[in-house]
């Protein structure tokens, strides 16, 4: 079962359309939504978290239509964004006891391990936390009451990396109990690759591809060839070139390559440079 | 929504405690005053009183409290109905502490409905308002344009000569007193179903 299903997804601002957006994430997966700044990713994932209003399409969290979503719905989903919503005059303490009367099923010792292990002080007001705790009391929030979906936005940015991965691994942690997922939206696509099953990448509004990211990085390679010998490729094995005075990069379908091109293995980065870019 | 009461209890604790400060040491230091300075003084804290709930709504703006708040399993409505429940209790307790203040100087119990009674009302209407304009169109906005309502009101009671401050402390009956608690509570029941309508509809 999808714990996540979106279906033609649809939402127009004004310069901005969010265009047919349709991903799912099975069970026990992380999927991750990349793509530049202004993508549409922070979108969708308010359209998902009941933020913002859709104009059409469909979000089905745990098999319900967002519409029909209940407590019980909104119990088992955990969301970590870049801004702490709490009034900044809360300290860590006050954040708890407000939470313990929001969420059915939250877990005190769980709680105070988290802040415990992240290093962080009940005593602390909100305000006088940097942006790493903020976003490390945000996660300890999001893992102590048992939710089952867990939606990071862009909520690696701005941290060191031991921060980062501080973070990376507590969400391979909670990947292991198989009925949970996670969604994690971000630009920094090495922390995508380094977790991260699946990979949706949004660009201008629009999915580019949402696949598996193992089959994705077997599906395409890289090479680096003059633009003579580019011409003796099929032209269905090119997706996109990048050409430059001195040399010519070409993202392929590794496949579809004959033998004799030297094809270099390929990254996330990459395959989102080639779109973005575009061009053969 | 008993963790979304905490969370405006945990905000706005601070400001009830200085308004209650500012009450005792303003009550008794107009010990002796007559009824149209104490009234006056009534409400002008629940003028004060009035704006609180405007101010949790600008820390929650400025917090972006709305948007992390939408995947808890809290409905739109109970963020709403905690914001008018908790501006009531903020004027109940102000009130309450002045009508003990007032008892505690001596006044008489038909002294104390006169000086109350018309700023309750007065209060819960302007928090109607307020908590209205600012589901609707934003702290900002509302602060704005509650500020122009109040110079249009002022300027149709000074035109219509209704400005004399005994014309609404004195001479009331009960009839009137009552009346002007339920329409105000009626004013603050259409109002909160307003703003239920207005955040509901809202993208954060």
């Amino acid at each position: 079962m999808s714990i996540l299903e979106v279906k033609n997804l649809c939402k127009s601002y004004k310069g901005f359309d969010l265009n047919n957006v349709s991903f799912d994430i099975p069970e026990g997966t992380i999927m991750g939504l990349i793509g530049e700044n202004g993508a549409g990713k922070s979108t969708i994932i308010n359209i998902i978290t009941n933020a913002v209003h859709k104009d059409s399409g469909t979000v089905k969290l745990f098999g319900v239509d967002l519409e029909n979503c209940g407590p019980d719905i909104w119990n088992s989903i955990a969301v970590v964004q870049a801004d702490c919503g709490f009034p900044e005059e809360l300290t860590i303490k006050n954040a708890e006891s407000v939470l313990k009367g929001i969420y059915k099923n939250w877990d005190s010792g769980k709680f105070e391990s988290y802040i415990n292990k992240l290093g962080l002080d009940f005593k602390k007001k909100i305000k006088s936390l940097s942006t790493g705790m903020k976003m490390k009391l945000e996660l300890a929030i999001a893992l102590s009451h048992s939710a089952k979906l867990l939606i990071l936005d862009e909520a690696t940015n701005g941290l060191d990396f031991m921060a980062r991965n501080e973070i990376l691994d507590i969400l391979m942690d909670f990947i292991q109990d198989e009925s949970c997922g996670v969604l994690l939206a971000s630009h920094i696509i090495e922390d995508m690759e380094r977790i991260c099953d699946y990979i949706t990448f949004i660009h201008n509004g629009n999915v580019v591809f949402s696949e598996n990211k193992d089959d994705l990085l077997d599906k395409y390679a890289v090479i680096n060839i003059d633009e003579n010998k580019l011409s003796e490729l099929d032209d269905k094995a090119v997706v996109y070139t990048d050409k430059t005075q001195y040399s010519s990069k070409a993202l392929v379908y590794r496949n579809q390559i004959p033998s004799g091109f030297e094809t270099e293995k390929t990254t996330i980065q990459d395959i989102m440079y080639f779109y973005m870019k575009g061009g053969k | 929504m008993l963790g979304l009461m905490k969370k405006e209890f945990f905000t706005m604790k601070n400001y009830i405690i200085t308004a209650g400060v500012i009450m005792i040491v303003l009550i008794m230091a107009m010990k002796g005053s007559g009824a149209a300075e104490i009234g006056m003084f009534s409400g002008y804290v629940m003028a004060y009183i009035s704006i609180f709930m405007i101010t949790m709504i600008a820390f929650d703006e400025k917090n972006k409290w709305d948007r992390y708040s939408s995947p808890m399993p809290v409905t739109k409505k109970q963020q709403v109905l905690c914001k008018y429940i908790m501006q009531l209790l903020s004027i109940i307790i102000l009130t309450a502490l002045f009508v003990v203040l007032c008892a505690v100087n001596g006044k008489s119990a038909l002294y104390i409905k006169e000086v109350t009674v018309i700023p309750v009302a007065i209060s819960i209407i302007i928090s109607s308002i307020v908590l209205m304009l600012s589901y609707k169109f934003g702290v900002n906005k509302a602060r704005m344009i509650f500020v122009g309502m109040i110079f249009l009101i002022v300027f149709a009671l000074k035109m219509c000569g209704l400005t004399d401050e005994a014309y609404f402390i004195t001479g009331n009956s009960n009839m009137f007193y009552i009346i002007s608690i339920i329409v105000a509570f009626a004013i603050y029941i259409a109002s909160f179903c307003l703003s239920v309508h207005f955040h509901s509809n809202k993208d954060f």
